[in-house]
């Protein structure tokens, strides 16, 4: 079950916005929210990594509206995201040490 | 309404065709559809727009080259207004300083969607390949062997191009054109695809660097249509005793070939 290589920022922001179900357009807003500014994403990158999500299993339609197409976190995502952001804090907390270093 | 049709540069010169589009607009000249060699585009007020190319990436064995529904309604959610299709190319524009983000932030995920193109290319050698293969099987089966099969074609083309000089040198002309202008557009797919993969975004205003190979390809294309012109008519109505074209190069045809071939009239 364990994540062999580290998720892409994209990829860690896309799933952290889609702990709420959105559309695509949604997904972007929010990951620029999160972000606080600093990941703006194109909309075919975006496009991109959805099709990528979807196909390995971390997201999943829930409705489809007349044309936008709604995604949420399967089971295997929110996994997947939680094993990341564990894996971001630790990293974070072993490097502790460094406030304050010159 | 007046209309104007300008060949367009090839499928993948995708920052040439953005600047392209993007020109004629500057110019008053808005894209109103894509085709496979020709873009119309309609009179309009100069406007500064921005055009965007994006792939279309169908499957091998999906009928539709369309772009999938939802990527081009999320692309219009940004901003963009999707204008025309011609074959994999897809055209979006966005009026200039409307702030529509670039639709790859990651050049190597853009390096992504010229698979379906590359592929397109490859296959367009399958036509060429199988005729060579279906004559040379054909000869071989007919005069017992592949070697004497070139024997004998190599003897028909040299008669041919002595008898039929003008054809010939069309359909050869036809043929290098053709053969150029497919490997050429897969060097060029080739070299952009590795720049993207290295990182490296792509240039929507590159600059007119395709201005030699396009004037190679309609010297080529003239060349042909000099050379098939007078050979038209004496196809349409085939002289009882076939005549050579008369001129320096039927002469000189016929001192390479040896004297073998009827005299010049």
């Amino acid at each position: 079950m364990a994540e062999t290589q580290p998720m892409s920022e994209a990829m860690y922001y896309a799933l952290l916005a889609l702990t709420e179900p959105g559309h695509g357009y949604a997904v972007m807003q929010r990951v620029r929210a999160l972000s606080g500014g600093r990941l703006k994403m194109g909309p075919g990158t975006l496009y991109g990594l959805l099709a990528r999500m979807k196909k390995e299993g971390l997201i999943a339609l829930t409705a489809e509206g007349a044309r936008r197409k709604v995604y949420a976190l399967t089971p295997a995502g929110r996994r997947a995201l939680l094993g990341e952001y564990r894996r971001l804090k630790q990293m974070v907390e072993d490097g502790a040490g460094l406030e304050g270093y010159q | 309404m007046k209309r104007r049709y300008r060949f367009h540069p090839g499928d993948y010169a995708l920052g040439e065709n953005e600047q392209f589009y993007t020109e004629m607009a500057a110019r008053g000249w808005l894209l109103e559809r894509r085709g496979a060699w020709l873009s119309r585009f309609r009179r309009g007020e100069p406007a500064r727009l921005r055009y965007r190319v994006e792939l279309s990436c169908p499957g091998v064995f999906d009928e539709s080259s369309e772009l999938p529904e939802e990527q081009r309604s999320l692309y219009e959610a940004c901003g963009w207004r999707f204008v025309s299709r011609g074959g994999l190319v897809n055209v979006f524009c966005a009026p200039e300083g409307s702030g529509a983000p670039e639709f790859y932030s990651d050049p190597r995920q853009q390096a992504d969607t010229l698979k379906a193109l590359r592929r397109n290319y490859l296959l367009g050698w399958l036509p060429f390949l199988l005729l060579a293969a279906l004559q040379l099987a054909m000869g071989a089966a007919l005069f017992g062997g592949a070697g004497s099969a070139l024997g004998r074609w190599a003897v028909s083309l040299r008669l041919a191009w002595v008898t039929e000089t003008a054809l010939v040198a069309a359909f050869a002309l036809f043929l290098l054109r053709e053969l150029t202008a497919l490997l050429y557009s897969e060097v060029r797919t080739g070299l952009l695809y590795r720049r993207l993969r290295r990182g490296i975004p792509l240039d929507h205003a590159p600059g007119r660097r395709q201005r030699l190979y396009r004037a190679i390809r309609g010297a080529l294309l003239a060349g042909c249509a000099a050379f098939a012109w007078p050979s038209s008519g004496r196809l349409a109505a085939p002289p009882l005793c076939p005549r050579p074209p008369r001129g320096p190069i039927c002469c000189w045809a016929t001192w390479a070939t040896g004297g073998s071939a009827p005299p010049c009239r």
